[in-house]
């Protein structure tokens, strides 16, 4: 994988997501940019990479919240595991598998911030039905987000290291 | 990197991860973690622009005073008459007591700063251009033309992020008031005394409101939708205090404690949505 591709992808999601998502509020909820460029480099790139770059955007995502260190870095690192598992099975160009994929590690993501939400001890007084909204969006958004992302793939030079499916 | 050891950071780095999310609280993360909002500018501000411009175009604003135009020049006539002499009275108060020459309008002890982006998670918070080289300090309050934003919540060399009202971790007290027409037809404000509360709590409550849980029917009384929530929390400096924090939106019985009432508020404007804000430096 090229780092310098995959470092803009990081900059332009984590800058969508401070810049437009705001305007994009549905019920506290928004779509999330930097969960779809998750699910794309997981989805592409080799294992590897894969896992260290999806842990990377969330750690950028996190310093940009005031939610707390680690958690999207946690959440992205369940979402890019389960996106990896995932490779050999589906079809990674078609809408429906974006909106799956958007659905899953949205909904991966949503219990991991309403359980640091309820954590009595830490006192993260978060709202609890904003995640799942947030889940939603992004699954709604995913299909244009990374139909347009894939077509992109080229530039990212992604080996192949195994045999891929489709 | 062999797959083995490839395996052992990757483990290492999530286990590290869910220690930090679930032992340290947000407010000790704060601490340290570095602001960059700044250096997200070049891309966040554009599309907040793109963003504000089909906003606008999509949500057009209803008029939410339903008087005649004439009726709110004139009244706006009549408050700028009464600016001017409570202007000369505050100048002749502080000739009367020097240590309090801070007073008067906020915005002249004021720096505005351009809000860059939003959290990028799911609190309310704002990223500023602003940063601890020009001087920025912990705590300050921020607000906007229409009241009261927030405070800053963390600083760095590179950005700041303030934490709105609206957001659940933020508190404060308030009084309640209300504009309406005085028996000369000149429109006043006057303070709402609450039965046995001289204050209340407002916390935030997520998605541009904050709640008031604490008051009950009786304290209530004589409260009602639009009426104004002003400032009157010495947590904050004198020269905010009565400054418009929200107008009330809804009133009805808290759920699971019918003795009690849920009150909801809202600022005047999208807070998360400003595209500059003022923050208060003296």
């Amino acid at each position: 994988m090229r780092w310098i591709v995959y470092f803009i992808l990081a900059y332009v999601a984590v800058g969508l997501q401070v810049g437009l998502a705001p305007f994009l509020r549905y019920n506290d909820g928004s779509p999330n940019f930097v969960l779809l460029a998750v699910i794309f480099i997981a989805l592409n790139a080799p294992r590897e990479p894969a896992l260290l770059g999806a842990f990377m955007l969330g750690m950028l995502q996190d310093l940009m919240t005031t939610q707390g260190l680690g958690i999207y870095a946690f959440s992205y690192g369940l979402a890019a595991m389960f996106t990896i598992s995932t490779q050999e099975i589906v079809y990674r160009e078609h809408p429906l598998t974006h909106l799956t994929l958007g659905l899953v590690t949205g909904l991966i993501t949503a219990v991991v911030l309403v359980l640091h939400a309820c954590a009595p001890w830490l006192h993260a007084t978060s709202p609890l039905k904003a995640p799942f909204i947030s889940a939603i969006l992004t699954a709604a958004a995913a299909p244009f987000v990374l139909g347009a992302l894939q077509q992109m793939k080229r530039l990212f030079a992604f080996k192949s290291e195994r045999r891929r499916g489709y | 990197m062999s797959a083995l050891r490839f395996h052992h950071v990757f483990f290492l780095l999530m286990l590290l991860a869910l220690v930090s999310t679930f032992s340290l609280s947000p407010e000790r993360s704060a601490k340290i973690t570095p602001q960059i909002q700044t250096l997200f500018a070049p891309i966040a501000s554009p599309a907040r622009a793109v963003g504000r411009m089909i906003s606008e175009r999509v949500s057009k604003s209803a008029s939410v005073d339903p008087r005649p135009a004439d009726a709110i020049a004139t009244e706006n006539e009549s408050l700028r008459v009464l600016n001017a002499s409570l202007i000369v009275q505050l100048e002749d108060l502080k000739r009367l007591n020097a240590d309090r020459a801070v007073l008067g309008d906020v915005r002249k002890v004021s720096k505005v700063y351009t809000v860059i982006g939003n959290d990028a998670g799911l609190r309310e918070s704002l990223s500023i251009g602003g940063s601890s080289l020009e001087g920025l300090q912990f705590d300050q309050p921020v607000i906007f033309i229409g009241g009261i934003v927030g405070r800053i919540s963390q600083i760095g060399v590179a950005g700041a992020k303030v934490q709105l009202i609206t957001d659940p971790k933020s508190a404060l007290t308030a009084t309640f008031g209300r504009f309406r027409a005085g028996e000369d037809g000149h429109t006043e404000f006057v303070h709402l005394k609450l039965a046995s509360a001289a204050t209340v709590l407002v916390q935030g409550a997520g998605n541009n409101t904050m709640v008031i849980n604490t008051l009950t029917l009786e304290q209530a009384q004589g409260i009602q939708p639009r009426d104004r929530l002003i400032l009157a929390d010495d947590a904050w400096p004198a020269n905010l205090q009565g400054y418009t924090i929200g107008e009330v939106t809804t009133i009805e019985p808290r759920p699971g404690s019918p003795l009690y009432l849920k009150i909801t508020l809202t600022p005047s404007a999208k807070l998360f949505q400003l595209k500059d804000v003022l923050v208060v430096v003296k």
